[in-house]
């Protein structure tokens, strides 16, 4: 992609694609694998955020190059990739990140569990549900909302470290969850 | 079906440390070391992450129904609906994506159309006409960025006066900005603080100090915290909150009115308060009246009077390290833009040695200008004849370009840093795509471009950067920088020596006029220049920037 051969010393352009529907339905459908496969990499929600709008924009940039036999999923993951790399490249300075190699094993495994990311979504909502109403508002409270946990724990009469002690235990029921309602693929791994 | 995945289990614990940000180097160091040797410990990361950030966009949705974000629709809960309401959220946000990058004249940022033999010519691109929505131009700012002293960010990047803002947090966590709504109303914020801006009439305070001033046009500006929304009906309020909650509002001049911050603006106001009036909150909603006024927060005139103060310092300590550079005997041109007078015509090559009288530059139409400070010279490049020439003799196997610039538009889909004369074998071409890449091209014999990803965003136009690339023989690789930081690696795989001879500051003069990308003058102002016969290392970069930061 760095070079061509035009002796004049143009970069060679590679945008030019328009949205079109077909684009916009791809994206539309995939759309929350992706930034979940942004957030495996990048733990941080804003980071995530960010990487994940910058994802879009490159994925519509480049759609004339989708070879349309491929998979949607897995191209834009791949992209994806990209860019959570030259994310951590570049503003690498007082969050700790993960080396490009473990970076690059973490994204492989993903790759191959890709086709049922759709089933884990679904089970993930249905698990929420099941979940009581003071625990779905906690969750809505410390994932998305104007307040610190630091304040969600003033409000509750609770300590910061025992919010996230009840946060870490949530996660892990809705993990054990989602692995009860769905097939099992691939016994112990 | 993974007995392991219990909160004691090692892995989960680091994780978890990792996700509160307390983790230390030597745990993050263990983790890293769990998930590259165990394929099982690495699909329990993959798991456990799954669900954050699953429960993440779960929340986000649902959420957005909070009544201070501006709705266009009533809430609702049920999963479907939240799903296809994101859906149709995204997809407006890449159609305005689209539409920002897609509409040059009006942002001055445009996207290569692909269709290369026009682009120097026509103005605007075609593609806004497929979108749906299309139909007038868009930019996403609610703010500008007006001023900004002392400043550090808690966000990963540095903002400058100047630049645009959208919705989104600014969080602070010392020094003092001024932001101007584009509704008119204009806020001064004390940090630590995190403001979130919502729309052009409104923001949300999670902690922080603001003190905002409300012209007629921008009446009913509210500022929301968790427990009060601040009306203002006319004309200047204090807002000030801390971290648990408590906080005191006072208005200055005119009248503002207090609501709960779950009820609707047209509900009636807890209270009403004037001229000199203020009430203490709590985090459980308590309203006591302020017995004695508090101390209001910084003025404008005085954020001014600290503004000026820091630019004085700032320019000192580049004028500092600007006589140490040129001492640097590796400098083939320097350029500091610092003339006698405003009707000089020659960019005079300040290294202490200069190769010969020709590195001196010629300027051809440019206008003499402020610079990024404004006791600071600097040239404006403006016209498409704009331009400094200069002649630099010699073959180098490395070389170090370093340029402050302020870019104001991205009129063409390439604009010039500099350029040789044509495009001979040796010759190194830099210059900036309109998308927002650093491009170093050298003739190796075919045509080699090094493009860094997309780094300059639309914000990054009107403020000053600082941009440098390495060409390092030695090392194979040319480096991009921005602002100081490393944005791009690239491997050299047929290193040749480099050879500049006649070039361009700010534009091009192509050898044969081939039509094709010919016009690429830079629309923009630059205040320093540097070409150096070696690399440079990337702490020497990072001093360099550190040095001639124009803010905070």
């Amino acid at each position: 992609m760095d070079s061509n051969r035009d002796t004049t010393g143009n970069p060679e352009t590679t945008a030019g694609a328009v949205p079109d529907e077909h684009f916009v339905s791809q994206l539309a459908r995939h759309h929350s694998l992706i930034r979940g496969f942004i957030g495996t990499l990048l733990p941080h929600q804003t980071d995530a955020e960010d990487v994940f709008q910058q994802t879009c924009l490159v994925l519509w940039r480049k759609w004339q190059t989708f070879d349309a036999s491929q998979s949607f999923a897995s191209w834009a993951c791949g992209i994806a990739f990209y860019e959570v790399k030259n994310f951590q490249r570049v503003q690498s300075r007082d969050r700790h990140y993960f080396s490009d190699e473990v970076l690059s094993l973490i994204a492989a495994q993903q790759n191959k569990s890709l086709p049922e990311s759709e089933q884990r979504k679904q089970a993930l909502q249905d698990c929420i549900q099941k979940l009581d109403h003071e625990n779905r508002k906690l969750i809505l409270d410390c994932y998305h909302g104007p307040q610190t946990i630091q304040e969600v724990a003033d409000q509750l009469g609770r300590s910061r470290d025992a919010i996230y002690k009840k946060l870490a235990r949530l996660r892990l029921k809705l993990m054990d969850c989602m692995q009860q309602s769905l097939p099992s693929t691939e016994a112990g791994s | 079906m993974n007995s392991s995945s219990s909160s004691d289990n090692r892995t989960v614990q680091l994780i978890d440390a990792l996700l509160q940000e307390t983790i230390s180097e030597s745990e993050q160091m263990e983790l890293e070391q769990i998930l590259k040797e165990d394929a099982d410990q690495r699909q329990l990361y993959i798991d456990y992450l799954q669900v954050h950030s699953g429960l993440a966009s779960w929340a986000a949705e649902t959420r957005d129904a909070d009544p201070w974000v501006p709705q266009h629709v009533e809430p609702r809960t049920d999963s479907q609906w939240n799903a296809s309401r994101f859906v149709l959220l995204l997809i407006s946000s890449v159609v305005a994506a689209t539409l920002l990058l897609s509409l040059s004249y009006y942002a001055g940022w445009s996207i290569g159309s692909g269709q290369e033999s026009h682009i120097a010519n026509v103005p605007e691109t075609k593609s806004s006409e497929a979108s749906p929505v299309a139909s007038e131009p868009q930019t996403d700012h609610i703010a500008l960025l007006t001023q900004a002293v002392g400043v550090e960010w808690e966000t990963p990047r540095d903002l400058q006066a100047g630049a645009g803002l959208s919705a989104g947090w600014l969080k602070l966590k010392s020094g003092k900005i001024q932001v101007e709504m584009i509704s008119g109303a204009s806020v001064l914020i004390e940090g630590p603080a995190a403001i979130k801006l919502i729309s052009p009439l409104k923001a949300f305070c999670e902690y922080g100090k603001v003190r905002a001033s409300v012209p007629e046009q921008a009446q009913g500006f509210s500022v929301a915290t968790s427990r009060l929304n601040v009306v203002d009906l006319g004309t200047e309020f204090t807002l000030s909150l801390d971290e648990t909650g408590n906080g005191q509002v006072q208005v200055i001049d005119g009248k503002v009115e207090l609501h709960a911050a779950n009820q609707q603006q047209s509900a009636p106001p807890l209270q009403s308060l004037t001229t000199g009036e203020g009430v203490n909150f709590d985090a459980q909603g308590t309203l006591n009246e302020l017995q004695e006024a508090i101390r209001p927060l910084i003025d404008l005139e005085e954020l001014s009077q600290l503004a000026a103060r820091q630019q004085e310092q700032q320019l000192s300590h580049w004028r500092e390290q600007n006589q140490r550079l040129k001492n640097d005997p590796s400098l083939l041109a320097y350029y500091d833009f610092e003339e006698p007078s405003n009707w000089v015509r020659t960019l005079k090559n300040k290294a202490r040695q200069p190769l010969s009288s020709a590195t001196d530059g010629a300027i051809v139409g440019c206008q003499w200008t402020s610079g990024r400070w404004p006791d600071k010279q600097g040239l404006e490049f403006k016209r498409t004849s704009d331009r400094v020439r200069l002649q630099i003799p010699g073959e180098y196997q490395s070389l170090t370009f370093m340029a402050w610039v302020r870019i104001e538009g991205f009129d063409r889909w390439l604009s010039s840093l500099m350029l040789t004369d044509g495009f001979k074998p040796g010759n190194p071409h830099w210059q900036l795509s309109d998308k927002g890449e650093i491009i170093l091209g050298v003739n190796t014999g075919e045509v080699k471009n090094f493009f860094s990803p997309v780094v300059l965003q639309p914000t990054d136009l009107g403020r000053w950067i600082f941009l440098v690339t390495v060409y390092d023989q030695q090392k194979r690789e040319v480096v991009h920088y921005l602002d100081g930081d490393p944005v791009s690696h690239h491997k050299i795989e047929k290193p040749v020596p480099l050879v500049i001879g006649p070039a361009e500051i700010g534009n091009w003069r192509p050898q044969n006029h081939s039509g094709a990308h010919s016009i690429r003058s830079l629309n923009g102002r630059l205040d320093e220049f540097a070409l150096f016969g070696r690399a440079l290392s990337a702490d020497e970069i990072s001093r360099l920037y550190q040095a001639g930061k124009p803010g905070s």
